[in-house]
């Protein structure tokens, strides 16, 4: 019986790594997305002002 | 000559002072670190400590990732309500934000619940679903957040966008008590919720611990979402001021 | 792209919730019925594909591997059932454990079953020596027909 049953522990236990890894890397590169855009448009607003 | 530069200076200042308004928070990466962590640990302790359930064998473990994400679902839910009415009460575009970002994860912990409950479900029920009303329910509350972030998603004006989706996110979080009650208003497959009269104390210290490092987790994920919904609505008011004639 | 996406999840959605209102909600709010309220039922109850849930009455398992051939009793307590299925049981079904059936109860008064699905209770414990297992699924059935 817990022959068959690791099977569906490890799948489990895998399906929650993936979801969670997954989630925290689309942060990471949506937050380095928007923290760029951040800045470039930060830059160029001032850049505007002082000329 | 001189009044043209004071012009200048004042709106330089002006200027400063919006992105510093607007500035968003810069979420610190030892949350991330640290709740990690701490689902590892907690994660390795349940595992190697509990004994193998009476009629479920070792398939009890997988309680402790599934109960926690069913939690996870229903915190996310009720800050989207908290932050959905206090946005339709004080039309503020933060409370819409952080709305956002607790729906956009609670969605995700939505979806997880399920795929553990369907892993969960084929061994030791015999069948992968089960139109039951628990199941159900629970998958009606995903579809509704999926939905909520649809609309998100198609809705172009920010005003239009935050009024829609606080609706939507109220009435949706509203369906929580529901999934939460549905195993004992309504006869289902699934059990009613343990508690610690039914769960051996050899299991309950694990499950706490997993549902604390899952909070972490959960804490960090909704911080984090926010400061990038803070960045990009920085960038999109920019953009208008821009668009605006530089003002 | 983004709009495939969000028209395949529109139609999803729409899907799921006219299966909801056209039948499928009202009959599954109440998963299953118990030998008492398939048999209160009387005639009307026989022949109709219906799920009956209760307990595996202890020592009713009869099981041929050969022929793959299992019969057993299903119990709420107040009354019982005989059930007949074919094909293995899941691995978690064993005597004195809750179970619900689908299938139809036929005119001789055995339950032909189509699907068989186990029910767990709330409560989790280590095994203990000599422990019988299926003394909390008693509790089990009888809170479900309170």
């Amino acid at each position: 019986m817990d022959a068959s049953n690791i099977t569906f522990i490890i799948a489990a236990y895998t399906v929650t790594w993936i979801v969670l890894l997954g989630y925290l890397l689309r942060l990471v590169r949506k937050g380095g997305r928007a923290r760029a855009d951040y800045e470039r448009m930060a830059q160029q607003r001032s850049g505007e002002k002082s000329q | 000559m001189s009044l043209k530069r004071e012009g200048k200076l004042t709106s330089s200042t002006d200027h400063l002072r919006d992105t510093q308004a607007a500035r968003p928070p810069r979420t610190s990466n030892w949350l991330a670190f640290v709740s990690f962590a701490a689902v590892i640990a907690a994660q390795a302790y349940a595992i190697l400590t509990s004994p193998a359930d009476a009629d479920m064998g070792h398939l009890q473990k997988i309680m402790y990732v599934h109960v926690p994400a069913a939690w996870m679902t229903f915190l996310s839910f009720f800050v989207v309500l908290v932050f959905s009415v206090r946005y339709l009460w004080r039309r503020q575009e933060n409370d819409d934000l952080i709305a956002a970002s607790a729906a956009e994860v609670g969605a995700t912990f939505n979806g997880l619940t399920l795929m553990l409950g369907m892993i969960w479900g084929r061994p030791a029920w015999g069948v992968w679903w089960v139109w039951d009303a628990r199941l159900t329910s629970t998958l009606v509350l995903f579809l509704i957040f999926v939905g909520y972030l649809a609309l998100r998603a198609f809705t172009e004006d920010a005003q239009q966008k935050a009024q829609w989706s606080a609706a939507v996110g109220a009435i949706g979080a509203l369906n929580v008590p529901i999934v939460y009650m549905s195993v004992k208003w309504w006869r289902t497959l699934h059990q009613p919720p343990s508690s610690p009269e039914t769960l051996d104390p050899a299991y309950t210290l694990g499950l706490r611990i997993n549902a604390i490092a899952m909070l972490l987790v959960l804490i960090y994920f909704i911080r984090r979402r926010y400061e990038i919904a803070r960045l990009e609505r920085a960038v999109e008011h920019m953009a208008e001021a821009a668009a605006m004639g530089g003002g | 792209m983004k709009r495939g996406w969000i028209i395949g999840g529109a139609v999803v959605i729409v899907a799921v919730f006219g299966w909801l209102l056209f039948g499928g909600l009202e009959k599954n709010v109440v998963f299953f019925l118990t030998p008492k309220e398939l048999l209160a039922k009387g005639n009307d109850g026989i022949g109709v594909p219906v799920r009956l849930g209760g307990q595996v009455k202890p020592g009713s398992v009869k099981w041929n591997a050969q022929t793959l051939d299992l019969r057993f009793t299903v119990t709420d307590g107040a009354r019982e059932m005989q059930v007949h299925s074919t094909g293995a049981p899941p691995q978690m079904f064993r005597d004195g454990m809750g179970v619900v059936v689908e299938g139809r109860a036929g005119a001789g008064g055995v339950f032909e079953a189509t699907g068989l699905m186990v029910k767990h209770s709330n409560a989790y414990r280590a095994p203990k020596p000599g422990e019988e297992a299926h003394e909390k699924y008693k509790t089990l059935i009888q809170q479900s027909t309170k």
